[in-house]
């Protein structure tokens, strides 16, 4: 009864606490589509992810205030195991910084492994060249051996710490800075 | 100074462990103090050293606060439990925390005062003006350069189609771009098809790739209608002018032209620090609200670690201040319980330093007329110890201060226990003093200044007779003195008594043995001349005057022994061996009584008169035996030896299961006379309590009906000389 009870009251905490973040955080971001090929380069594999991402008015005005902002898109090759929790193998992230330019009156979206630039007339379509991830990192053959129990997963977040100092105690503690998407994962094709 | 040390925090024992979290205390505190001055100065060393500000200060502030807390914690269980000076700690305390505490918050005030115009200060409406208006001319500089370019980009177009370069072959078209390109000063010559597949190209730097075209489709879409300008950023931070125009061949197919022309450096350079100074003043402007929140944030934080190193300061200071008196406090209080060895320490050499200096000496003096006080009252109670007298002294309304030992013994109670109750509690504790505590009572109600008084109480049904006197003291209170002289009465009745029966068989032995003649020579001369009924009535009568009269001496006689006693022939005696003689001789009696014996196994011997002893026995005996019951009788005999005031007696339990003595016989069992038998003399008992007293030991007696009688008598042992 009192396990019950227990129950009850954690999950009408989580409701709660999600309910509120919702409705605090108009940003939102979610992963569409992940899948993993063999690139033309031999023993590499390429990384397909896209992922649809909105910003809340608060993070627009920021990019309008020339205040980059800087998103990290990682994904992780998982092992699966029966006893213990599940392996992690490897992880390969990327960051993309977007930066208003005030002359150009252009949003900039550089990825900042490989420093390429590319300029856009609008915020949407920046976000949109930024959801398919362009220039995401390889993975090397060697950790997806196990393909039999293998899955990925992957994740795409602002990151917080690249804001500016004086920002950056406010973004933590408000849940309208924190652009996370949940964790998405998908079994890694049989047939590689 | 060592700040945990005075507010008695210790880690460890060893002196470097004891100055170890002061001295992390202060380099935390110190450190965030560098790091707030440098973060409140510069706005790049804010970004730097914020997070290690933040983690330092709270570690500061969290430490601070436990340290703080512990000593609060303690100071207010010690002020809760009256410990000596706690409570004017506290105060000092809260006064230094007060001053301390009401500047800093004068000066948070200011600050933020500070603060806020500070920050606000960097934001001048007419700094704002001139960076929108530099951006505007910088916009409006490179927005006639896209005009500019678009017209080119025109004449480009006309010039292929006048010059019918498309219509030429690939190394014509090829030439012919790349002069059109020189000749425009473009970084790139494009001409795609309506697909947007590239028909030809002409690059300044080949192997330079400024961009793609964004958003092809609805870019192309677009074009349908009108040319297409726009201003880029490449990789390298470089402005260049892209321009897309769309023109009919001369075969009318619609073609596009794109040309990307680089911005002069000097105004690309001069156009990048004008969009930099902007772009920073923007951000500047969005993040002040947070900025002046993280700067508040942060005097918060010097704020709380300045408040509590102040009261952790007002701790030291306080306790430091206050040791002294709280010492001279805690030597008061042990004044009290009567620790007079207290010295204090000199902490320092001021005001309360030449205080705790007289109360040292006040000290030593006290403790050396206590040691005196502690001399003489243990001379006078030698001095009482050794009079047989006993001493009372009752002070302090009517409460018993002082009894001496011989006043426990006379009185035959542990009066140790009754010191400082009042005088009446004698008679709860104590019952048979009762009649002893109402008549001194009696006296000290009335306040007699002086009085004399003969007191009788009952002690274990022994009669005793004590003379009191009784003093008032000079304040207050009474001295009693009492002497018991029981013995001396006793001595003196039997004094009485041997005269008695001294005289009684002086003056009645004389004329019996006339009268016993006289009966039987009437008895010769008279009875043969009778007849028969007058001669058994004579026979009678002087049978009746011969036997009376031997009845009489035998009566004179023990008188006459009572009066006369023996020289006793001491010797060295084993109690148990008489005892054995005496009771073989009653084994064998006619009343059916019989004997029950045990000894202790190592019995020292007496000196005694073993005529005597027996004799004692044999009394004992007797009376039992003239004992009238319906049961048979039993006497139980134990012989021990016993420590009595530090001397070895070797003491005899007799025990009767009698019906105990006669009430009238128990008051003075002892007393001559004192006898309910008709042929009896009275004198068993007398003779049994003077011979033991002659050789020097006592007798008690106890009785009860239901429990017989029992006598107990006690021998001196005999002391062995050591052969060394």
């Amino acid at each position: 009864m009192y396990l019950i009870n227990k129950k009850i009251v954690i999950r009408s905490w989580l409701l709660f606490i999600i309910c509120g973040q919702c409705w605090a955080n108009e940003s939102a971001v979610y992963i569409t589509f992940l899948n993993i090929y063999q690139s033309p380069e031999p023993n590499y594999y390429d990384l397909d992810l896209t992922f649809n991402i909105s910003l809340s008015k608060k993070l627009i005005k920021a990019l309008e205030n020339s205040v980059p902002l800087t998103f990290e898109v990682e994904v992780s090759v998982h092992e699966k195991r029966d006893w213990l929790w599940d392996k992690k193998i490897k992880t390969v992230k990327a960051r993309y910084l977007i930066v208003y330019q005030t002359l150009s009156q252009k949003f900039l979206l550089q990825n900042l492994s490989t420093g390429h630039t590319n300029t856009y007339p609008d915020l949407t379509q920046t976000l949109n060249a930024m959801g398919k991830a362009p220039q995401f990192p390889q993975v090397h053959k060697k950790y997806l051996q196990m393909t039999q129990r293998g899955y990925l997963k992957a994740k795409v977040s602002l990151v917080l710490n690249q804001l500016p100092v004086a920002m950056q105690a406010q973004a933590y503690l408000r849940p309208t800075w924190q652009v996370s998407s949940e964790w998405y994962s998908t079994p890694i094709p049989q047939n590689l | 100074m060592n700040l945990l040390n005075t507010l008695h925090i210790s880690i460890s024992r060893r002196p470097i462990f004891n100055f170890m979290p002061t001295i992390v205390l202060l380099m935390i505190v110190t450190l965030a103090t560098i790091l707030m001055s440098r973060v409140s100065s510069n706005a790049d060393d804010f970004a730097r050293f914020y997070v290690p500000l933040f983690i330092l200060s709270s570690l500061g502030i969290v430490l601070l606060t436990y340290i703080i807390s512990v000593n609060l914690w303690r100071l207010w269980r010690n002020a809760q439990s009256n410990q000596p000076g706690a409570k004017l700690t506290l105060r000092f305390l809260g006064f230094f925390s007060l001053i301390s505490v009401l500047p800093l918050i004068l000066i948070f005030y200011l600050s933020i005062q500070i603060l806020q115009r500070g920050v606000d200060s960097w934001f001048d409406v007419r700094v704002e003006t001139a960076l929108n208006d530099a951006i505007t001319l910088g916009g409006k500089i490179l927005e006639l350069r896209q005009r500019e370019h678009l017209k080119q980009t025109e004449l480009i177009a006309q010039q292929l189609k006048n010059e019918a370069i498309l219509e030429r072959n690939e190394n014509q078209i090829a030439h012919g771009l790349s002069q059109l390109q020189l000749r425009y000063d473009a970084e790139e010559l494009n001409i795609y098809d309506k697909e947007w597949n590239l028909i030809a190209l002409s690059q300044a730097q080949p192997m330079l790739k400024l961009t793609q075209v964004p958003n092809q489709e609805a870019l192309l879409h677009k074009l349908q209608e009108k040319p297409y300008v726009a201003l880029h950023t490449t990789q390298a931070n470089k402005f260049y002018i892209q321009v897309i125009l769309p023109f009919t061949s001369d075969n009318n197919e619609r073609l596009f032209i794109q040309t990307l022309f680089a911005v002069p450096s000097e105004i690309n350079h001069l156009a990048r620090s004008v969009e930099e100074a902007y772009d920073e003043y923007k951000q500047l402007l969005f993040v002040r609200v947070p900025l002046k929140r993280s700067l508040l944030f942060t005097l918060i934080l010097a704020l709380l670690i300045s408040i509590l190193s102040a009261t952790l300061v007002a701790f030291a200071l306080s306790r430091r201040l206050l040791a002294p008196i709280r010492d001279l406090a805690a030597g008061t209080e042990a004044v009290t319980r009567g620790d007079y060895s207290t010295q204090l320490p000199l902490r320092a050499k001021d005001e309360l330093s030449a205080l705790v200096q007289s109360f040292n000496s006040m000290m030593k003096e006290i403790d050396r007329s206590q040691q005196q006080a502690i001399n003489q009252s243990a001379y006078l109670e030698a001095v009482l110890g050794s009079i047989s007298s006993g001493v009372m002294t009752v002070r302090h309304q009517n409460k018993l201060q002082i009894a001496n030992s011989a006043a426990a013994d006379i009185l035959a109670a542990d009066l140790s226990q009754c010191l400082g109750l009042p005088f009446n509690d004698l008679a709860k504790t104590h019952p048979h003093l009762a009649q002893f505590v109402n008549a001194v009572q009696s006296h000290l109600s009335e306040q007699d200044p002086e009085w004399r008084d003969e007191i009788i109480f009952y002690s274990e049904s022994e009669r005793r007779v004590l003379i009191c006197h009784g003093n008032a003291l000079p304040n207050d209170g009474m001295v009693i003195v009492f002497d018991d002289v029981t013995q001396l009465i006793n001595a003196e009745k039997e004094s009485a008594w041997s005269e008695v029966a001294r005289r009684i068989a002086h003056e009645i032995k004389n004329p019996l043995t006339p009268i016993q003649l006289s009966a039987e020579r009437l008895r010769r001369k008279y009875l043969e001349n009778m007849t028969m009924e007058e001669g058994a009535l004579l026979d009678k009568l002087t049978h009746t005057i011969i036997q009376q009269v031997e009845v009489m001496k035998q009566m004179v006689d023990a008188f006459s022994e009572y009066a006369r006693a023996p020289q006793a022939e001491l010797i060295s005696l084993d109690l148990v061996k008489i005892l054995d003689e005496v009771v073989e001789m009653y084994c064998f009696n006619t009343r059916g009584l019989t004997f029950e014996r045990s000894s202790d196994k190592q019995l020292p011997t007496i000196i005694a008169d073993p005529g005597q002893i027996r004799q004692v026995l044999h009394n004992l005996i007797k009376n039992v035996m003239e004992i009238e019951t319906k049961y048979p009788l039993k006497v139980s005999l134990i012989t021990r030896s016993v420590m009595e005031q530090g001397k070895a007696y070797v003491e005899l339990i007799f025990h009767d299961n009698g019906p105990g003595l006669p009430p009238e016989i128990a008051k003075r069992p002892f007393e001559p006379y004192a006898t309910t038998k008709l042929k009896g003399t009275g004198l068993g008992l007398a003779v049994v309590k003077k011979i033991i007293e002659e050789h020097g030991g006592h007798i008690q007696v106890e009785t009860s009906t239901e429990n017989g009688t029992t006598f107990r008598i006690s021998l001196p042992a005999e002391v062995k000389q050591d052969p060394s």
